[in-house]
């Protein structure tokens, strides 16, 4: 935490080493908030940039009255509830699709979770330590296909299985994360 | 039936529902309660793991992504100048307590002026504008407003003098000039322009008096072409983002390939020297592949023809009519499910010259024998080449064809006899440009045709085969009771086996299936490379197909069949890239008499024509 202030020091002194390293140490959790809202890879992309880039322009603004990683998430939300307003508004005239029901719901989300920052926060970091508890299978199919991008088709080649397996296998291990993530914010912990 | 739970899981992973099944998917999500819950949940998890995943890369490359922007954001002299200002203005208001930072500022702004880095001008002077800002509130909730910025596309890599629209102005352009989103460039009349995409291989060179627009839709590339000619170098696309350029007659779609494209007054020219593309116009898209062109003309017929390719075609190098299935290439129309008990491997695959079909053309000169089935089949009286005779041997086919250039007799393992005869285990005689399929086969293989058909010929390993493969697969793997009865399905035409107690008889693989890779599948991600061997069989087989011709009492092999002077061509490696394709193959369902190919628009143009079509027919 220490380090942290220093670090915000530096980077309103102008130090680019310093903000980088603001946005080494937050960028996932801020794009893990980005992607609960936008499961396009690349709208998160985008939004991570700007929140960076509004906190850097705001930096001088921070009094450091909760903790950076709780404002950069604040300015998250904001970013997402725009893109999803916008989303909503652009699909407005269209009959129904899983991708508008899911925008519509998840605007509501936010909307009504205008304090709750913090408690996104605690899921994130939740998330973060119920990935080190997996099970090697389960992690190494999660490491292929969210952070080496390889397909279900691919990972399905690769381990002599049929693709929908993949797919169902990914759900049930997506149901487990679920499921711990749920018991550490019950339990108070991360 | 899919399980909405199993509908969701391939939605989640980008795969299309149609819309029944969507339909399904919208009544739980509208219905609510805890199904609907738990869907949306996991895709909270889902996007939240793919957002993560991307910060696994280096903070510092994402950081300067965010440089980029600002440096993107304030790139005009007028605003660097008002940084400027501003900084020493406020630097000096401020007093001396920040003395000693102003002079770091001013320094670095006399350190960047000389070595005109932009970004690092950006940089200082925003970090230095902002700093010096009194702070007004602790923007917690940060209710700034959305910051307009571009992320750089490509640069100028060649050309001087390239006009361009941004933003509402024009400006001119030289070599290594960023070039953004919705950029409009003009080349000037004299001179042309080269364009290289940032971040990777992908490179755009335009012609003089080429009118370009920049366009980019999320991470796919929109190229609007408005005139000029381009010619255009693609880097593999990202999956499910595949460029696209878009001239006045056409649509050109790009997965990752070398090409040229030409916009003239009233048509759109592209022509392949790498890949593939698929090319739109009036309602239609047609396939183009390497060594082909086509002509987007407005209410014309999109036909996509060989570059340079010969008006004629030798019948011994590339057999058969032009409309038997050998030579037809799938449709758009076709359809492709999945080979339910596989019964090969891999590892088992390979290019067979040997058993394939070893080739002699006869010459006036050579003894005539007279050939005769040892079963007494009707024989026939040719010249036939000692050095044929001596080849032969079990399983193995003997191709001869007579002086006249047409007439083929094909001869199983065959002995000379003391009278100067030959008796063979099989003999079969066909016209090279007639049909290889006859309505009852009594070819060497069991599919019953021509064993010439499908066999890969010298240089097509490096030059592209134009034509269908010939496949053979274990017994065990193929149901020798097709539903349509009789013992193969069309084209071939078996007669019972004499091993049908091998062969299984279930499963959807029958002898003279055309099994395929579906159109969808990039090839580039194969592993097979964009070039060579191994990427032309997978071309053959997503063009073509592969007709399962012949059968392997056991083990677990897949062999494609070439002729025996490829054999130089063929190597370990060669096989390996075929085991590469095998997961991607699948049944084509739906080829038959009325629908070769599956139907629909050829994703490969008519084998030409003979060269006299007129001449009588030779066959004995």
């Amino acid at each position: 935490m220490e380090d942290e202030v220093k670090l915000i020091e530096q980077a309103r002194a102008g130090s680019t080493d310093a903000f980088t390293e603001i946005v080494r140490m937050h960028q996932a959790r801020v794009r893990a908030y980005l992607g609960r809202y936008t499961r396009d890879s690349d709208v998160v992309d985008d939004l991570a940039q700007e929140v960076f880039l509004t906190a850097f322009k705001n930096l001088p603004t921070y009094r450091g009255e909760s903790e950076l990683s709780y404002w950069l998430l604040g300015i998250a939300r904001n970013k997402a509830l725009l893109h999803l307003r916008g989303k909503v508004r652009r699909h407005a005239h269209e009959s129904n699709s899983i991708q508008t029901i899911l925008a519509q719901r998840e605007q509501e989300t936010v909307e009504d979770e205008h304090v709750r920052v913090e408690q996104h926060g605690r899921e994130v970091a939740a998330l973060q330590e119920c990935l080190k508890k997996l099970p090697e299978p389960s992690a190494k199919m999660l490491r292929e296909y969210y952070f080496q991008e390889r397909s279900a088709v691919e990972i399905a080649r690769t381990a002599g299985r049929q693709e929908g397996a993949v797919r169902m296998a990914l759900l049930r291990v997506r149901q487990i994360l679920r499921d711990c993530i749920e018991k550490r914010l019950a339990a108070g912990g991360v | 039936m899919e399980d909405v739970r199993e509908l969701w899981a391939r939605y989640l992973d980008g795969g299309q529902l149609d819309a029944a099944e969507e339909k399904r998917v919208l009544e739980v999500l509208e219905q609510g309660g805890a199904e609907a819950d738990a869907l949306v949940q996991d895709a909270r998890l889902d996007g939240m793991l793919r957002g993560w995943h991307r910060a696994q890369e280096d903070g510092a490359e994402f950081a300067q992504m965010i440089w980029d922007r600002v440096h993107a954001e304030r790139d005009s002299e007028r605003f660097i100048e008002k940084v400027k200002a501003r900084v020493e203005t406020e630097g000096q208001r401020k007093g001396s307590g920040r003395a000693s930072r102003r002079r770091k500022l001013v320094g670095r702004w006399n350190w960047v002026a000389t070595a005109a880095a932009g970004v690092a001008v950006l940089l200082v002077g925003w970090f230095a504008w902002t700093a010096l800002k009194t702070p007004s509130r602790d923007n917690r909730d940060a209710q700034v407003e959305p910051v307009v910025t571009q992320v750089e596309l490509a640069r100028l890599t060649e050309g001087a003098d390239v006009q361009v629209r941004r933003n509402g102005q024009d400006l001119t352009l030289t070599t290594n000039a960023p070039l953004y989103k919705d950029d409009v460039l003009v080349v000037p009349a004299k001179s042309g322009a080269k364009l290289t995409y940032t971040g990777e291989e992908t490179t755009l060179r335009f012609a003089a008096g080429s009118e370009v627009r920049l366009g980019q839709d999320k991470n796919a590339k929109r190229i609007e072409l408005r005139a000029g000619e381009c010619e255009a170098s693609f880097a593999h696309q990202p999956t499910g983002a595949p460029a696209v350029l878009i001239t006045p007659h056409a649509r050109v779609t790009v997965v990752g390939t070398v090409f040229t494209l030409h916009v003239g007054h009233a048509s759109t020219r592209v022509e392949m020297k790498s890949g593939r593309v698929d090319v739109s116009s009036d309602g239609r898209t047609v396939p183009v592949s390497a060594g082909q062109f086509v002509e987007a003309v407005p209410g014309q017929v999109l036909i996509a023809k060989a570059i340079g390719a010969p008006s004629t075609r030798d019948c011994v190098a590339w057999p058969f009519s032009a409309k038997d299935p050998w030579n037809i290439s799938l449709g758009s129309d076709a359809r492709y499910e999945a080979i339910k008990q596989p019964g090969y491997d891999p590892r088992g695959a390979s290019l067979d010259t040997v058993w394939g079909m070893a080739l002699y053309q006869a010459k006036e000169s050579d003894p005539q024998r007279k050939v005769r089935g040892k079963s007494g089949e009707r024989g026939a009286t040719f010249h036939l080449p000692d050095e044929a005779l001596a080849v032969s041997k079990k399983y193995m086919v003997v191709g001869i064809v007579e002086p006249n250039g047409r007439t083929i007799h094909e001869l199983g393992e065959s002995r000379l006899l003391n009278d100067g005869s030959i008796e063979t285990d099989g003999l079969f005689t066909s016209d090279l440009r007639r049909d290889a399929f006859p309505p009852k086969g009594k070819g060497l293989r069991i599919f019953g045709g021509s064993s010439l058909g499908g066999l890969i010929r010298k240089g097509e390993l490096a030059g592209g085969i134009p034509h269908a493969l010939a496949l053979a697969v274990p017994r065990r793997a193929i149901n020798i009771v097709p539903p349509s009865g009789g013992w193969s399905v069309w084209p071939a035409a078996a007669e019972r086996p004499t091993y049908e107690r091998e062969f299984a008889r279930e499963g959807n693989l029958y002898i003279g299936s055309l099994v395929a890779i579906p159109p969808n599948v990039d090839l580039a991600t194969l592993g097979v490379g964009t070039s060579g061997p191994g990427y032309e069989v997978a071309r053959a087989l997503q063009d073509y197909g592969a007709y399962l011709i012949s059968s392997y009492h056991d083990g677990d092999g897949f062999t494609i069949y070439g002729e025996r002077s490829v054999e130089p061509e063929t190597s370990p490696e060669v096989d390996a890239q075929i085991g590469k394709l095998l997961r991607e193959l699948k049944i084509v369902s739906n080829n038959g008499p009325a629908t070769p190919g599956g139907g629909g628009t050829p994703r490969r143009p008519q084998a030409p024509p003979f060269g006299d079509e007129n001449e009588p027919l030779p066959v004995k």
